[in-house]
């Protein structure tokens, strides 16, 4: 069972079955799977409107009632993770990427570099993030794979400054002067002993991080960013019913929020189950 | 022969948590005549700390002394109240620490440290500190006494802190001191000053010592008796001379060789021929 | 194959610049080590002054043999371990380990000659990757160095662990698992992976328990001879050095003060630092009493001085101390030392009791 070559690769053991990950990874799994096989279980269809049903509350008909335009909220909020979970991971992921790498640079090498990656990201972290957003969208365009790259931007100066932190704690510890004096080069140092003595704060934040991207999505798309009408999304759906709750009915943005923070949820489960899975005892 | 300083008997310890009790000392037996030293010398994980600690009553959260006592003098120390015990440390026992930069608190320089240990115990008016706190640092052989006393402990050197500390563990005038490591980490050269610099306090100001230390050298060199101690156990204990030169018990001999480290020299220079 | 370092070959290979290069009779391919003229500072930066850590040291490490390095706080001598295998710069002086030069070799040529002149680290625990088993550990300079690979590797790390007594089946652990000793000596068979002829000891005992630092320093023993190892050891312990130590240097704020066979120094102790720091050892014989009588003050910052290091602090200081650094002079076949009064009779002890250190009380 064990690899041939040394490496510190781990073995798909036990650990990796720990309850955070295995749940976390199930309910996404759910979301994922069911956004293709509820609709096509379902007789309604999630973007067709029917406006002689609308405004209906939850029935054994409509199990989650419907909206202003006759559709039936339960199969759009489960057709919706083919928008909120691709987009998201696609967006947290790519911005995870270019930040860890910028992470890792900056942080190995000594001086200036470092310091100016540093202000650059101070200036992006601090702008509001959907005026952010919109300004981004509209300079080039007003489609999804914009939204990806807007998620992506805004997540780099975090996971960013995450490894970079970790990664100017490590490379001071005694084995990576070890590893050297071994006859390690330095692309080796970086890949086999730096960067997954460095992962473990970045893998957390992911998970918190697709939380946030969901809710950043859920709040471009009721700006009208991205998404558009008709197209299943929970954000716009919780928006467009907002105003619905003071007229008494609850259920257009109950559901959806509801499936939000399941969602965020499931992340979070799933980021603690991994580095619950990588950590190797008491460091 | 007076009555012992402080005298220990059947002490057994344990730490408590959550799930489980460990027992951590199990029966120790130590005497210390007045006016000497006594080395208390193990192993990590001897119990040697722990005795110091259960003896001045600061133990480990979940420390509990299940049996034993702790007399000092003509004082039951186990029976006494934490209230009670914080009197008698500064004042009556004296406690100095590993890593002299680290027992000092940061903030203060080490005049306003002492001055607090002082008014804690003592009744004496501002001028009365201040001499008392000069001429304890005086006393432990601090040539510029100004500065070290304006000093912050961040700005003074190992060996200098040390003395600082020890002179902070004396001002209130105890006539028992216990030392934890109170060389270790220190250059060779300044551990000599540090043990010189105790061994003279002793015949000046009749102190007598408890020092806790994993250095069999430092032992021999100044300590009257000693007790050898392993896994919450005292395996061997009396006089330095009987026990260093005639030990009786293995774990002594084997603790003995490995300090002194001579086969080693002996196999390696065979080894050359 | 070894020889004992007393006779005069150790002594002429090791001259003073001036006296230009050794004869070609002196096989300079029986040093494992040559270190000329070696100087390293440490920039200021901010809050903190410049360190002058090695300030012109030059040694001789013969194959086989062990040089012991010893010295306190600020002597330079950690430094010294870190410039030989060039894992910090330095900035004047030469380095030939095993006929390379390791100043400003190229970085790539420089790994290569790393299968042969490895080091070990004071820190047992912090010295291994957290993430990777001992096996790992053991078969990184595998990797690197050859083309041994699955079962080959695997026997050779099984082979590694028995070396050093360690059960095959602490392959599988990680460091945090094992003990103190255990933790040192998965470094030394990391060490020994690639049969190198040079290991690097910095402190290599000083965090371990009595009981376990003499069994690792046995087994360091037992390699050497198995092995014709060369080390150079560091260490602040004079018990240490004493044991596994052929020849001892004596380093103070970055000079080198006194070289020589241990037992020749050890016992006569020609510089006046070198015998306090023998004052210093503490023998566990009650009976033998201190050597010499305690120094007095502590090594300081500061502006270094223009004379020698340790006037400040020496008994026997005269003016002529303060006017230049002495030049290490020759005091018995390979026994130098720097200072003015070598080959004189001198009194530390009468000269200590009446010393007394005149300025600021530190």
């Amino acid at each position: 069972m064990s690899r041939t070559e040394p490496g510190g690769r781990r073995h798909w053991g036990p650990n990796w079955l720990n309850p955070p990950l295995v749940i976390g990874l199930g309910l996404i799994a759910l979301l994922a799977i069911g956004s293709y096989v509820v609709p096509a279980l379902s007789q309604f269809d999630a973007e067709i409107a029917n406006p002689r049903e609308a405004l209906q509350p939850p029935s054994s008909r409509h199990p989650f009632g419907t909206d202003r335009s006759g559709l039936d909220i339960f199969v759009r909020v489960f057709q919706a993770p083919r928008i909120d979970l691709t987009i998201v991971v696609m967006g947290v992921g790519l911005g995870a990427v270019i930040g860890v790498v910028l992470g890792v640079v900056t942080g190995f090498s000594r001086g200036i570099p470092g310091e100016i990656s540093m202000r650059v990201a101070d200036i992006v972290q601090a702008f509001p993030l959907l005026i952010l957003a919109i300004a981004l969208v509209s300079l080039s365009g007003n489609n999804l794979t914009n939204v990806v790259y807007v998620l992506a931007f805004v997540n780099v100066p975090v996971f960013l400054r995450l490894t970079r932190s970790r990664v100017l704690t490590v490379r001071e510890q005694r084995f990576v002067q070890a590893s050297i004096a071994l006859g390690n080069s330095t692309p080796r140092l970086v890949f086999r002993h730096i960067l997954p003595n460095s992962l473990g704060p970045t893998i957390v934040q992911f998970g918190v991080s697709m939380g946030y991207g969901i809710l950043t999505l859920a709040g471009l798309a009721f700006l009208g960013v991205g998404v558009q009408v008709p197209t299943p999304e929970w954000g716009s759906m919780i928006l467009t019913g907002a105003s619905n709750m003071t007229t008494g009915q609850w259920w257009i943005s109950l559901f959806p929020g509801l499936a939000l923070s399941v969602a965020v949820f499931a992340f979070n489960l799933l980021s603690e189950g991994i580095e619950k899975a990588r950590e190797v005892g008491s460091k | 022969m007076t009555d012992p300083q402080l005298s220990v008997r059947g002490l057994e310890l344990e730490i408590a948590t959550r799930r489980t009790s460990t027992a951590i000392l199990h029966g120790v037996d130590l005497t210390l005549a007045t006016g000497h030293m006594h080395g208390l010398v193990g192993e990590t994980g001897s119990g040697k700390s722990m005795t110091a600690r259960s003896i001045v009553g600061l133990l480990p959260p979940g420390g509990r002394v299940t049996a034993g006592s702790v007399t000092f003098g003509d004082q039951d120390l186990l029976a006494k109240t934490e209230a009670e015990m914080r009197e008698v440390r500064g004042a009556a026992i004296g406690m100095v620490f590993q890593n002299p930069r680290t027992a000092l608190y940061p903030m203060l320089n080490i005049e306003n440290q002492m001055g607090n240990v002082i008014k804690s115990h003592l009744d004496l008016d501002k001028a009365e500190r201040v001499a008392r706190i000069r001429e304890h640092l005086g006393l432990v052989g601090i040539d510029d006494v100004d500065r070290v006393a304006k000093a912050y402990p961040h700005e003074l050197s190992g060996g200098m802190a040390q003395r600082a500390v020890i002179a902070m563990a004396l001002v209130c005038g105890p006539s028992l001191l216990v030392a934890d490591e109170p060389t270790t980490g220190l250059d060779a050269t300044i551990q000599r000053q540090i043990l010189e610099l105790i061994r003279s306090l002793q015949k000046r100001i009749t102190l007598s010592v408890l020092i806790i230390t994993h250095d069999l050298g430092v032992v021999a060199q100044y300590c009257d008796t000693l007790s050898v101690m392993s896994e919450g156990r005292v395996v061997e204990d009396g006089a330095v001379r009987s026990v260093l030169l005639d030990p009786t018990e293995e774990y002594t001999k084997r603790l003995i060789t490995a300090s002194d480290l001579g086969y080693i020299r002996t196999k390696r220079l065979a080894a050359q021929q | 194959m070894t020889n004992s370092g007393h006779d005069a070959t150790s002594c002429d290979a090791h001259r003073s610049r001036d006296e230009g290069p050794a004869t070609d009779d002196d096989a300079d391919t029986d040093h494992a080590i040559i270190v000329d003229g070696l100087h390293k500072t440490f920039r200021a930066r901010r809050g903190q002054a410049g360190v002058v850590a090695i300030d012109d040291v030059s040694f001789v490490v013969e194959r086989g043999q062990t040089l012991g390095i010893v010295g306190e706080s600020g002597s330079g001598k950690s430094t010294v371990a870190r410039c030989l295998l060039g894992l910090t710069p330095v900035d004047a002086g030469s380095v030939e380990v095993l006929g390379r030069s390791i100043v400003g070799a190229n970085p790539k040529q420089l790994r290569s000659w790393r299968s042969e002149m490895q080091i070990v680290f004071q820190e047992p625990l912090e010295s291994l990757d957290p993430r990777y088993r001992v096996r790992d550990a053991i078969g990184e300079p595998l990797l690197l160095h050859t083309d041994m690979r699955g079962d080959v590797l695997r026997k050779r790390v099984d082979e590694l662990l028995a070396q050093v007594s360690l059960a095959t089946d602490l392959g599988a652990r990680y460091p945090h698992e094992l003990s103190g000793g255990q933790q040192q000596r998965v470094n030394i068979a990391r060490a020994l992976a690639t049969d190198p002829s040079v290991i690097v000891l910095d402190e290599p005992t000083a965090s371990l328990d009595v009981s376990v630092q003499a069994e690792v320093l046995s087994l360091l023993v037992d390699l050497q001879a198995q092995f014709g190892l060369t080390y150079l050891l560091i260490s602040h312990d004079l018990t240490t050095i004493r044991a596994v130590a052929d020849r001892v240097a004596v380093m103070y704020l970055g000079r080198l003060i006194e070289v020589g066979p241990v037992d020749e120094v050890l016992t006569n102790p020609e510089h006046p630092y070198t015998e306090f720091l023998i004052g210093a050892e503490l023998s566990v014989n009650p009976h033998v009493k201190p050597a010499a009588p305690v120094v007095q003050g502590e090594v300081r910052g500061g502006e270094r001085p223009s004379g020698c290091v340790f006037a400040q602090r020496c008994p026997l200081r005269m003016d002529a101390c303060e006017e230049a650094q002495p030049e290490l002079r020759i005091a018995s076949a390979g026994h130098e030392a720097a200072c003015l009064v070598v080959g004189n009779k001198h009194d530390l002890a009468g000269a200590a009791a009446e010393y007394r250190l005149t300025d600021e009380g530190s």
